[in-house]
């Protein structure tokens, strides 16, 4: 038993599940923990003016919230190893149904963010990285630093403004659910996204690139004569991924935190949006759902890129985390 | 040479671009005729000589208010900022100093958790409990940020912890206490200083995005982002309501980020 | 023999009244444009999404909408919110008032074909007893089935609104036989109304599309399909709204009136059957227990300028207690007209002993629009007065849990719905607002509440309405301050599509075939 218990312990991939359910378990924690303690009444909320007092007892099991906190926290926690995340208090939908309907759209978003600051951050990275001196270079750094200064929702706005209002080349709000009509949606706040991404992703690469055109190998390869495109390719861009990709992880949470602005300014019916309906309307349900399900999500990401990282660049040793 | 005067040029511009705006948030308010809070002229004004912002819908001048707000924005950022880094740092660096006991691995767990935060959500939900306030938007940021300069603190510490002269300091007999008061807060404060500079940007728009979101500071407070806010509404008639504010945000911002990126060049460099 | 025959003239004047006004109204609109013609897909957009096609478990307007448009009803609301005979060929009170016998028109079927039974009708009022609609059928005893096309209502007392609550959600027709076997049926609900929701469908989707019904008896509809979306976000919805993404926008914020908007966009206003209140907590003693102080209250608010100030000028002022509520609500019976009178006012004060004032504080919402500007001009009103107020935000969130736990000295709240429930709400003990206020109405009060509920005779109904009003201005425990209003814009004309019925915010899309 000892034996398992640490051949388990050193085991790269069972730690990293153990610590992100842990770390998981903990969000979900404080998530529960920080609505609850807010004032505030969602069942008088609902009922408004209607509420009788045989009405707010009714409501109120119904909806799960009596019975002491404990008992409340222990029933969530139990509902989550069913997969049962409760029912929304305003709209009795489930949560699991409201985050599946809601999540798409966001998962969109940052995937298509993703992918457009990834291809045109790493040739830009590259570029910057082999021209440091060029005029291109330092106006791309100025560009750059602009975006990073502008708030998400302001860059979104001036976008918005232009793009949707005076040309009428992208609609104001809604979504489009089917392919590839969703693209019609999702470009304009996918740039926007963007402009808060590439800034950072192209900087990250740069200094990696930087890093390894200064090891030897890669001297070794130009004193060798390898051409060009291999060069670049297998010499300079993989192994400088590995610091950008794990930088994903982090990336990843501000992604999501970005997604609750853009899709106020876009009207974009994401999670982002239903988790600022339901912090409004104290929605406990939904919105401990939701923040489990980023807390998750952040939490994979994390590791996933970890994973993929070390695997990419040989350089990087395992570690034990 | 030459490279050496680009980046000066860079952090001037940052740094006289920062001074001016910060003497203009206290100055602007005090020199102005009109009140930040009360509208007192017609209301969508287009900028013109009397109201070089224009007004907004309740006839308030926004050239005043925007500084008004920015020199609130200003307070708050560097409130939440020294807050986040001295909590930050001090338990960073603790967790470094004892970082073999079980405290440190749970704390390190905890650190892990809150960094997975999407601060939006965490911020929401802290200020749901505290309402919107400017306290509840700095309690927010405070905690929701201390934990990267934990771990910023931490890391540094572990090395300091291992260097020599800890050890030898140890092995002289100096207690620990000492040691972390001289030794290791001194190196984790360095270098957490640097992250905290780049970090007023992050903490100042964090601010103007709760405030947009309507749960950052009440009304009728002047703040950069709830005047965005409010202006959306007026989007497609008074285009100066949104626009003026957000772009004295992200010169702001500028501004900042080229002081933050000089100091850190200019550190290296040195 | 006077009550049913009563009725049955008043349905027959309706019938004929309706009858005129349609024929007028398609008379109005052969004015360019495709009239006769329907349109394709009418969309408009309101703060949330349809998150149920459930009478039972409807709570926010957008889904009541969403039912009323595709289920089956009795009557249906025409634009000045007066029921008309919709799948009921008839409905017969009897002499005492006690019953109504419904008969249902001939050869009814669903959408699918499945015929409409008068079982129908009793299921949906068993499934509504205990559901959020309960209010709707409080006033039924039972139903019994007679026949397929035939059922009687029992009534527990008179109910002169009778006709108005089978309008509302609650007394829906769907087919019986598929909700009990299908549990999954309200995601793809059948229908017998004007429009049937679309498959693919999902509660809580932010599009919500439903398509006309073949086998509706008075199709075919002003438009051939129909689309809900969910723009939370009102500065959103205007913008859609100005670049014509959208054919109409539902409650939008009182302050876009400043706007301009394209010449297409009507922008037009209606009450929603409700009013802003001032409140004191008469628990707490002192001057909020004090009826004089009240009254004084009441008299030195300046209602004008909180419209003004707070609501854009269009919320008028109250000028009754009771909100505008057609030929039962007596206008103009508050002292002054509503109108401020300070003097007299301050003399009140004097009279109850607090000459010299006294403060306090006033909590408001912070989330619904105008309300935090009102409070403050309240403030600055009382202020005249010598009353001293701090105006403290709470979020929406906690705003009815502040009122119901009595967490408050004073509150600017506001409060709405059907009169006969508002009416119940200011004066019944253990009701809403009198528990919020902690006020002891007489026993004169529950004796008007009955006679404004039962009885079939408009004046006597009037002069009950009117005299509960006065008991409530003398207590003054609610003082009407602004009737609430909403702001819809439409770039389609109303011979398509009313963004809402007089003093209702519930929709209307006409029908092109009556």
């Amino acid at each position: 038993m000892k034996r398992l218990v640490s051949r388990a312990r050193s085991n790269y991939w069972v730690v990293l599940v153990v610590r992100s359910l842990a770390v998981a378990f903990i969000v979900a924690t404080v998530a529960f923990s920080i609505l609850r303690l807010a004032p505030g009444d969602p069942v008088a909320t609902i009922l408004g003016d209607q509420a009788t007092p045989e009405a707010v007892a009714r409501l109120r099991s119904q909806l799960g919230l009596d019975g002491n906190l404990l008992q409340q926290y222990l029933a969530f926690i139990g509902g989550l190893f069913q997969g049962d995340l409760g029912v929304s208090v305003t709209s009795r939908v489930p949560v699991v149904t409201i985050i599946v309907n809601s999540i798409g759209p966001t998962l969109a978003l940052i995937a298509v963010s993703s992918v457009i600051g990834f291809l045109v951050s790493v040739p830009l990275g590259l570029f910057l990285a082999l021209r440091p001196r060029s005029v291109l270079t330092k106006s791309v750094n100025f560009v750059s630093t602009l975006s990073l200064s502008t708030p998400g929702f302001y860059l979104g706005l001036l976008a918005l403004m232009l793009f949707a209002v005076a040309l009428g080349i992208a609609p104001v709000a809604g979504y489009d659910p089917s392919f590839p009509g969703m693209l019609r949606y999702l470009w304009l706040p996918a740039l926007v996204v963007c402009g808060q991404l590439i800034p950072v992703l192209s900087r990250v690469f740069r200094t990696s690139v930087q890093r390894t055109l200064g090891e030897e190998f890669t001297e070794a390869a130009i004193v060798r004569g390898i051409p060009r495109w291999r060069y670049y390719v297998h010499y300079l861009v993989r192994p400088s991924l590995a610091p950008t990709i794990a930088l994903l992880g982090y990336v990843a949470g501000q992604l999501l935190s970005s997604a609750v602005m853009i899709e106020m300014v876009f009207g974009f019916p994401g999670i982002g949006t239903q988790l600022v309906r339901a912090v409004s309307t104290r929605d406990y349900p939904t919105v401990q759902g939701i923040v489990l399900v980023f807390g998750v999500f952040v939490v994979l990401i994390t590791a996933l890129s970890e994973a993929v990282s070390t695997r990419i660049d040989h350089r990087i040793g395992r570690e034990t985390p | 040479m030459k490279a050496r005067r680009r980046l000066d040029i860079e952090f001037l511009l940052g740094a006289v671009g920062l001074a001016a705006l910060f003497l203009a948030s206290f100055l602007v308010p005090l020199l102005s005729p009109f009140d930040p809070l009360r509208g007192e002229s017609s209301a969508l004004l287009a900028p013109s000589g009397e109201h070089p912002f224009g007004t907004d819908n309740l006839g308030r001048d926004i050239f005043v208010r925007s500084f008004a707000a920015l020199q609130l924005d200003f307070v708050l950022a560097i409130i939440a900022v020294t807050a986040s880094l001295v909590i930050g740092s001090t338990i960073g660096a603790l967790m470094g100093m004892w970082r073999n006991s079980w405290i440190s691995r749970i704390l390190t767990l905890f650190v892990d958790s809150v960094n997975a935060f999407p601060f939006i959500v965490l911020a929401l939900g802290i200020v749901a409990v505290v309402g919107p306030s400017a306290p509840g938007v700095v309690a927010a940021i405070v905690l929701t940020g201390w934990a990267r300069y934990a771990r910023i603190a931490r890391a540094r510490a572990l090395v300091v912890a291992g260097s020599d002269f800890v050890s030898a300091s140890r092995l002289l007999g100096f207690g620990r206490a000492r040691i972390i008061r001289r030794h290791v807060f001194p190196n984790v404060y360095a270098e957490s200083l640097a992250f905290a500079l780049s970090e007023l940007v992050v903490v100042i728009i964090m601010i103007a995005s709760l405030s947009f979101l309507g749960a950052g500071v009440r009304p009728p407070t002047a703040e950069l982002g709830a005047m965005i806010s409010e202006g959306r509404l007026y989007l497609t008639t008074a285009w100066w309501m949104t626009v003026i504010p957000g772009a004295i945000l992200a010169i702001t911002a500028l501004c900042i980020q080229f002081v933050a990126e000089g100091y850190e060049r200019m550190r290296k460099d040195v | 023999m006077r009550v049913g025959q009563k009725l049955r003239w008043a349905l027959g004047a309706a019938a004929v009244a309706a009858l005129v006004l349609s024929g007028c109204s398609t008379g109005e609109t052969s004015d360019g444009g495709n009239d006769a013609e329907a349109m394709d897909l009418l969309r408009w957009a309101g703060p949330g999404p349809v998150v149920t096609i459930d009478g039972s478990a409807a709570g926010d307007f957008t889904s009541m909408n969403a039912i009323l448009l595709t289920s089956g009803q009795l009557t249906r609301f025409d634009e000045d919110r007066v029921p008309q005979l919709d799948l009921a060929e008839s409905i017969e009170l009897s002499d005492d008032g006690l019953s109504a016998t419904v008969t249902l028109l001939p050869d009814l079927v669903y959408s699918d074909g499945t015929p409409v039974l008068a079982e129908d009708l009793q299921y949906a009022y068993e499934r509504n007893i205990s559901g959020t609609g309960a209010g709707m059928v409080a006033s039924i005893e039972s139903i019994d089935v007679v026949d397929e096309r035939t059922a009687v209502i029992n009534l527990k007392g008179v109910d002169p609104d009778l006709l108005s609550w089978l309008a509302e959600r609650a007394l829906q027709l769907h087919p019986k036989s598929l909700i009990e076997s299908d549990p999954d049926y309200w995601s793809h609900p059948v229908s017998a109304g004007p429009y049937v929701v679309e498959e693919g469908w999902v509660p809580g989707d932010p599009t919500f599309r439903a398509v006309e019904n073949p086998n509706y008896p008075f199709g075919p509809m002003a438009a051939k399909a129909i689309e809900i979306i969910s723009v939370p976000d009102s500065a959103s919805r205007i913008l859609q709204l100005q670049t014509g993404e959208i054919d109409a926008a539902l409650d939008l914020p009182l302050s876009s009136l400043g706007q301009t908007f394209p010449e297409e966009v009507e922008m037009f206003y209606a009450g929603t059957g409700g009013s802003n209140y001032l409140i004191a907590n008469q628990k707490l003693g002192g001057p909020f227990a004090n009826e004089l102080v009240r009254q004084a209250m009441s008299l030195a608010v300046d209602r004008e300028r909180i419209s003004e100030l707070a609501f854009s000028g269009i919320q008028p002022a109250s000028t009754s207690p009771m909100y505008d509520c057609g030929p039962l609500c007596e206008r103009n019976l508050l002292p002054n007209n509503g109108a401020r009178d300070v003097e007299a006012a301050k003399a009140l004060m004097a009279e109850a002993g607090y000459a010299d004032g006294f403060s306090a504080d006033i909590k408001v919402s912070s989330g619904r629009g105008g309300w935090q500007e009102g409070a403050v001009v309240v403030a600055e009103s009382l202020a005249d007065i010598g009353i001293t107020l701090t105006v403290t935000p709470v979020d929406e969130g906690q705003h009815f849990s502040s009122i119901t736990a009595g967490n408050y000295e004073m509150f600017f709240a506001g409060g709405g719905g059907h009169y006969q429930s508002t009416l119940s709400q200011m004066l019944r003990e253990g009701d809403f607002w009198v528990a919020a206020t902690g006020w002891t109405p007489p026993a004169r009060a529950a004796e008007l509440l009955a006679i404004s509920a039962s009885s079939l005779d408009v004046d006597e109904r009037r002069a009950a309405f009117t005299e509960a009003q006065e008991i409530w201005m003398e207590a003054s425990h609610v003082i009407p301050l602004v009737e609430r209003v909403q702001l819809n814009g439409t770039r389609v004309p109303d011979s398509v599509f009313v963004p809402q019925i007089k003093n209702d915010q519930k929709v209307l899309v006409r029908t092109l075939g009556r």
